[in-house]
């Protein structure tokens, strides 16, 4: 995963680019998946390094958060929480986001063990490989800036 | 078929919708949990068929280390800890690493082949702190609620 300031200001300037509405939900789509998915597993995993005997099943169980067919799943219960005259943009959003975020991800070299884009079809892998886990931290803050600049100017009179 | 999909989050049925969502994801989450600590031939596994797995490749990609000592260090993430003798000059309980090695069945352990410490993973999880308190800050101007359902408010 890359930080999520990297994250979000993906999504900010995608919204900038094309001006489209629902900013939130798309930035709230580029959080979801590490919220969902990394965020247990790091809490488990400090438990179990403390001594609690956590099975391993546990935190492995929230990484389909991360993934295509759970991130899909999530985004359809997520939507669902909205009045109906809003599901369907949440949803395209959420997904959007969501989708944005795994894009971002794929750039990065984990040693060649790459995301399982097909769970429960198949467990092919899969990553390209450009560019460090770590190579967004320093350019993070001034993307961040940058991002929210360029989405401001942008987006100036529009409905958000 | 976007259409229809569209007609159906709006729908009578919508609340079916969202219950075989959430079975589906449930299930797909304990398929994969299974996969991941039971089946997929990591280090775990090659434990259970040592002779099978004698010199096979092993990668550990972004795992934290839980001991250090001599000639050997210990690293963890949803399981663990894992033995890799290797190096240890340069490391300290904490660090993050990736690490390709190749499991040796005869110390139940992993022979380092090559390594690289995250040194910059501390910021980076500072970045994702920051950018979860900013999600959770900026979360109420985005949100109301009218009766039982969210509105988005952008």
């Amino acid at each position: 995963m890359a930080d999520l300031i990297t994250h979000m200001a993906s999504g900010l300037l995608v919204k900038g680019a094309t001006r489209g509405r629902y900013t939130g939900a798309l930035v709230a789509g580029t959080v979801l998946p590490d919220l969902g998915a990394r965020v247990p597993a790091m809490g488990f995993s400090a438990l179990a390094k403390a001594g609690v005997p956590v099975p391993p099943e546990v935190p492995y169980a929230f990484e389909v958060l991360h993934m295509p067919v759970g991130m899909l799943l999530m985004c359809v219960v997520l939507a669902l929480l909205f009045i109906p005259e809003q599901r369907q943009g949440v949803f395209i959003n959420l997904v959007a986001g969501c989708f944005l975020h795994l894009g971002v991800d794929l750039l990065q070299d984990h040693l060649g063990v790459g995301y399982l884009l097909a769970f429960p079809f198949s467990t092919w892998d899969f990553e390209l490989g450009w560019m460090g886990s770590e190579a967004t931290v320093y350019l993070a803050p001034l993307f961040g800036a940058a991002s929210l600049g360029f989405w401001w100017w942008r987006m100036r009179g529009s409905e958000r | 078929m976007t259409t229809r999909f569209a007609a159906l989050l709006v729908s009578k049925r919508a609340p079916w919708l969202g219950g075989l969502a959430l079975l589906a994801l449930l299930g797909v989450g304990i398929h994969y949990a299974n996969f991941a600590a039971n089946q997929r031939q990591g280090f775990q596994w090659c434990l259970e068929n040592a002779e099978a797995c004698r010199g096979r490749e092993i990668r550990l990609p972004v795992w934290d280390v839980v001991e250090v000592k001599e000639a050997q260090y210990s690293v963890f993430k949803a399981t663990g800890p894992i033995p890799i003798r290797g190096k240890t000059t340069d490391l300290r309980v904490g660090d993050t690493v990736s690490v390709v090695g190749t499991f040796d069945p005869d110390s139940a352990s992993i022979q380092e082949v090559s390594r690289e410490v995250h040194r910059r993973r501390p910021l980076k999880k500072a970045l994702s702190g920051l950018g979860l308190s900013l999600f959770f800050i900026g979360l109420p101007w985005c949100l109301g609620v009218r009766g039982r359902r969210l509105v988005y408010r952008g």
